[in-house]
């Protein structure tokens, strides 16, 4: 489900006092099956961005076109079908949580969707099985019995479970400890492969959008600021800094590292920008320090 | 330089469970916070960290052992406002923590609290807003506030109470980069300028890297201590525990697995920079 954003701006209670205009003129496209993450700090404009993506929001100029969808829409009927092909796992997704048993919990959805109850446990199984929680073991406890990140975990597989065709995560990984930090996006980056939808992750961490995203969109005062590939928007540090955000700590290791040997005068290849993986850059170093005996045994 | 000898808190053997809760969320804790420290407490999601906070101040009281603040116990009900008093407590959800229509009002609330008379309020008021650089927003309505500035507006109402100790229970968690920088430098300002003992619960491991001290949670006991560069250096430790180590850190571990020498743990990449070059 390809996305395309012409001119798209959005203004809260236009023609009062209090209008405010949360996104200009936002022109782009995401091809079907991305891996694209939102990057700006609060009041950026990201969440405005995402719910205009599932259609709770609508544009006030300008137009979208999602799959087969097309903002403004005239109908309401077309924005429910939209919002089960679009889905949206909102902050601490888990305070949504209120069923009796986890199974109950993610397969809120289907049953409100009409699905026919036969089919809703081979789903609702799948989903659990998806976001790593064995349903034999979770299924039947109730989702308030859950750690933390299990919480997590079942709160997205009750968005999984709709099928869509199209992953928006705000901030899936806030306030978890930094195994569970790791465990959820290592989890959300299978999901992405094995599934093949459009993955929309919703972030502040410059680390996680340059570890896990192919393409990048850095949002500052309602627009699109800066795009593209990670080692691309991490180019320009100080357009980022403008943006009120930070090159990742190994973006910015690396363009210390070349800074000294470009004072030193050294001899010393500096280091590719496009390098996000700290093991990476430790081959990298072993290799560069390595002909020069340096400091290896 | 502050010499950090002198105890303001101190645990005795503490364990706490919550009502109907079969596990203890703190087993048999004892450490002691000295005075005009900057301490960091690590741990994975429900390892007790922020339990813990709350035994400091007495919003909770330990069902076993005891907690000393500047030689109170705090389970001592006559006294409990000195002890509020001593230790000021900033949470993590900047939205739950306004009782009052303006930034001003907020701050008084907290004071009022503890019987401060009106007549001193106004310069505490002024004072305090200063020191987090908030002055201008004095009349300003909370819900207007960025993320950020809602949290120094917090930590003005815990800093007009005068306290020696501030708890900063993942006071920046819910912030963005640019609003977790802005929390820090106040605090660490605090703490240098000031002497004020800081306390801060985080799962930002970035974000100790100035402490002198790191204390590490795992199932509700204290299961270590230590200096950023000694906590540091134990990763694979910390990562059995669900938790990591910074960038620089986790560099030098895997430099280290491909026969680099590092005499000592450099806890930023300049310090990773620097033993590169020396060396070289």
């Amino acid at each position: 489900m390809d996305i395309r954003l012409e001119n798209v701006s959005y203004t809260y209670s236009p023609g009062t006092p209090f209008a405010y205009q949360a996104l200009r003129d936002v022109s782009l496209y995401i091809p079907h099956g991305r891996y694209v993450a939102i990057i700006g700090h609060t009041g950026s404009g990201k969440s405005t961005f995402i719910q205009l993506l599932n259609g709770l929001l609508q544009p006030t100029e300008g137009t979208m076109q999602i799959g087969e969808f097309t903002l403004p829409a005239k109908k309401k009927k077309g924005l429910e079908k939209l919002r089960q092909q679009v889905g949206l796992a909102f902050q601490y997704p888990e305070y949504q949580l209120f069923e009796e048993t986890v199974r109950k919990d993610v397969a809120f959805g289907l049953v409100n969707m009409g699905v026919p109850p036969e089919m809703i446990v081979a789903r609702v199984d799948a989903a659990l099985r998806l976001v790593g929680l064995d349903p034999e073991k979770y299924g039947e406890k109730s989702p308030f019995a859950l750690s933390g990140g299990q919480m997590r975990r079942a709160a997205l597989a009750g968005v999984l479970v709709m099928n869509p065709k199209v992953l928006i995560l705000d901030e899936p990984t806030a306030g978890l400890d930094p195994a569970g930090h790791r465990a959820i996006l290592e989890m959300i980056a299978r999901v992405h492969r094995e599934e093949k939808r459009t993955t929309i992750l919703v972030t502040h961490s410059m680390e996680d959008a340059a570890l896990y995203a192919d393409y990048l969109y850095v949002m500052n005062q309602g627009r699109v600021w800066m795009e593209g590939t990670p080692q691309q928007v991490f180019q320009e540090p100080e357009k980022i800094q403008q943006a009120g955000l930070d090159l990742p700590e190994i973006t910015r290791f690396i363009v210390q590292f070349n800074e000294r040997v470009r004072t030193a005068g050294s001899s010393v290849p500096p280091l590719p920008l496009d390098i996000f993986d700290s093991e990476q850059l430790a081959d990298e170093l072993a290799r560069r320090f390595s002909r020069r005996g340096g400091k290896r045994r | 330089m502050v010499d950090l000898t002198e105890t303001i808190i101190r645990l005795n053997q503490v364990s706490f469970a919550y009502e109907g809760a079969e596990e203890k969320a703190v087993k048999g804790v004892s450490c002691e916070v000295r005075k005009g420290e900057f301490l960091s407490i690590i741990g994975h999601n429900g390892s007790g960290k922020s339990t813990l906070a709350k035994l400091l101040n007495g919003l909770l009281l330990p069902t076993e052992g005891s907690v000393e603040v500047a030689g109170v116990v705090t389970s001592d009900e006559e006294q409990i406002w000195q002890v509020r008093q001593t230790v000021g407590m900033v949470f993590q959800n900047p939205d739950n923590q306004f009782v009052a229509p303006t930034v001003e009002d907020d701050i008084a609330f907290g004071m009022e609290n503890i019987g401060i008379p009106p007549s001193e309020m106004e310069a505490r008021i002024i004072d305090a807003l200063q020191k987090v650089n908030m002055s201008e927003f004095r009349t300003a309505e909370p819900n207007r506030l960025s993320g950020g500035q809602k949290q120094r507006v917090a930590i003005a109402g815990a800093l007009a109470v005068r306290p020696a100790v501030l708890v900063l229970d993942e006071a920046t968690a819910m912030l963005d980069p640019r609003g977790r920088k802005e929390v820090l430098e106040v605090v660490r300002r605090m703490n240098l300028e000031q002497g004020m003992t800081v306390i801060q619960i985080t799962h930002y491991l970035e974000e100790t890297l100035e402490s002198d001290r790191i204390l590490v949670m795992d199932g509700g006991a204290l299961v270590g201590e230590g200096t950023p560069e000694t906590i540091y250096q134990k990763v694979d430790w910390l990562r059995k525990l669900g938790l990591d180590v910074p960038f620089a850190c986790d560099l030098q571990y895997r430099l280290r697995k491909k026969g680099f020498r590092f005499p000592v743990l450099n806890i930023t990449g300049e310090g990773v920079l620097d033993s590169l070059w020396i060396s070289d």
